[in-house]
């Protein structure tokens, strides 16, 4: 064997190797992107049922007269909700203090945004649920009584609609519920000088109905 | 092949036929190599595509989802009549190629319910991958008497929201 052959086989054994890892770096990046897709589209999903349960279970707190108020890309509503496991436990009054607990809060949901410490750009971080608990305080303190969560960090895009006596509203105000909600979300984020409804991504749509709307009437 | 009977192939055959011989070996080699690498190209671009045929699916089973929820909605605001019907295209561009059908059943009322129930089935299909999608809800009976197609009509109901009479009033 001589020098050259040697070389030569070094050679096509190096280009073999490199093809090999290459196809499999693209193989990885590949599964790797349909894997994320496949968290995206599985998160999402989740959101938009909490969202439909939530949104089954609006009404209006004739009290405070609270009902539910939304723009296109946020949302607020009294919706009712079992008390918690704490509220549940028998036991003398002495050993514990209990906690008063509501079957109504108002949640809410908007998308949460942060600042690019180097650019200053505005960055979508994804969904934020927010949670009040107790709906007749005084004032408000939103670090101490509304809980907020990110609930999905790959919602990009939110679109809301009203519906009510036959028409689509763009937001909704007052102490009532409209009969239906259109929920609408997106991953991408929505293109600059686009309006919501040209929205071309891939995105998840349904309109849940609300069944307390038919009893309130405006 | 032993060292002693390449020694006889040697002495017994012409220098060309050895020649001859040695080329297919080689031929058999580089088609054995390009069989092993097409397999296992196969292989790889087999499991990729599956990938992708999985991700399609998640979407696509979010997206029959929607639908089904989407479709009750419509039966409760009056859009759709509560009968059954289909299979039907939606006349939504991004949604061609996807169909509905719904399967109602009244459900006599027990001994303590005041009125009928509806077992509805809806049933979301997408022609092109057979993916179906069925969702099955019990809902008031009444609502087949909602007529469909007047968005000017008020809902209003006269009992306790899902399990109350809804009728269309005109005002």
């Amino acid at each position: 064997m001589t020098l050259i052959e040697v070389m030569l086989a070094i050679g096509i054994a190096t280009g073999v190797m490199g093809g090999a890892m290459a196809f499999y770096q693209h193989a990885l990046k590949v599964r790797e992107g349909v894997l994320e897709s496949i968290r995206a589209v599985e998160a999402n999903r989740r959101v938009m049922d909490l969202m439909t349960k939530e949104l089954r279970a609006a009404t209006v707190h004739n009290f405070t007269k609270t009902g539910l108020e939304g723009q296109a890309d946020e949302i607020a509503f009294v919706t009712t909700s079992l008390p918690g496991a704490e509220a549940w436990i028998l036991g003398e009054r002495e050993d514990r203090a209990v906690i008063p607990s509501h079957d109504l809060t108002i949640v809410g949901y908007c998308l949460r945004y942060s600042e690019d410490p180097e650019t200053g750009q505005t960055l979508i971080d994804g969904l934020e649920r927010t949670l009040q608990k107790v709906l007749t305080l005084p004032v408000t303190d939103e670090e101490l009584d509304i809980e907020s969560t990110l609930v999905s960090p790959y919602v990009a895009f939110v679109n809301l609609r009203y519906f009510h006596q036959g028409a689509w509203l763009d937001s909704w105000t007052g102490g009532d519920v409209p009969m239906a909600v259109e929920i609408t979300l997106g991953v991408e984020p929505l293109a600059e000088g686009l309006e919501p409804d040209e929205y071309d991504s891939d995105s998840l749509k349904r309109v849940v109905f609300i069944p307390s709307a038919v009893r309130g009437a405006r | 092949m032993t060292a002693n009977g390449c020694t006889i192939l040697s002495a017994i055959l012409p220098r060309k036929a050895r020649r001859l011989q040695k080329r297919g070996t080689i031929l058999l080699e580089v088609v054995l190599a390009l069989s092993i690498f097409s397999l296992t190209a196969a292989i790889v671009f087999s499991g990729m595509s599956a990938s992708f045929d999985c991700a399609k699916q998640v979407f696509f089973s979010a997206k029959a989802a929607d639908l089904a929820v989407t479709k009750i909605s419509e039966i409760y605001l009056g859009q759709v009549q509560l009968s059954t019907t289909g299979p039907n295209e939606y006349e939504e561009e991004e949604l061609v190629g996807w169909t509905w059908e719904l399967a109602v059943e009244m459900i006599e009322p027990y001994a303590l319910a005041q009125q009928q129930e509806a077992r509805t089935e809806i049933t979301i299909r997408h022609d092109e991958t057979g993916y179906s999608h069925r969702l099955v809800w019990m809902l008031p009976g009444s609502l087949a008497e909602v007529e469909v197609g007047n968005p000017r009509g008020r809902t209003r109901s006269e009992g306790n929201g899902i399990g109350s009479t809804i009728r269309n009033d005109p005002d």
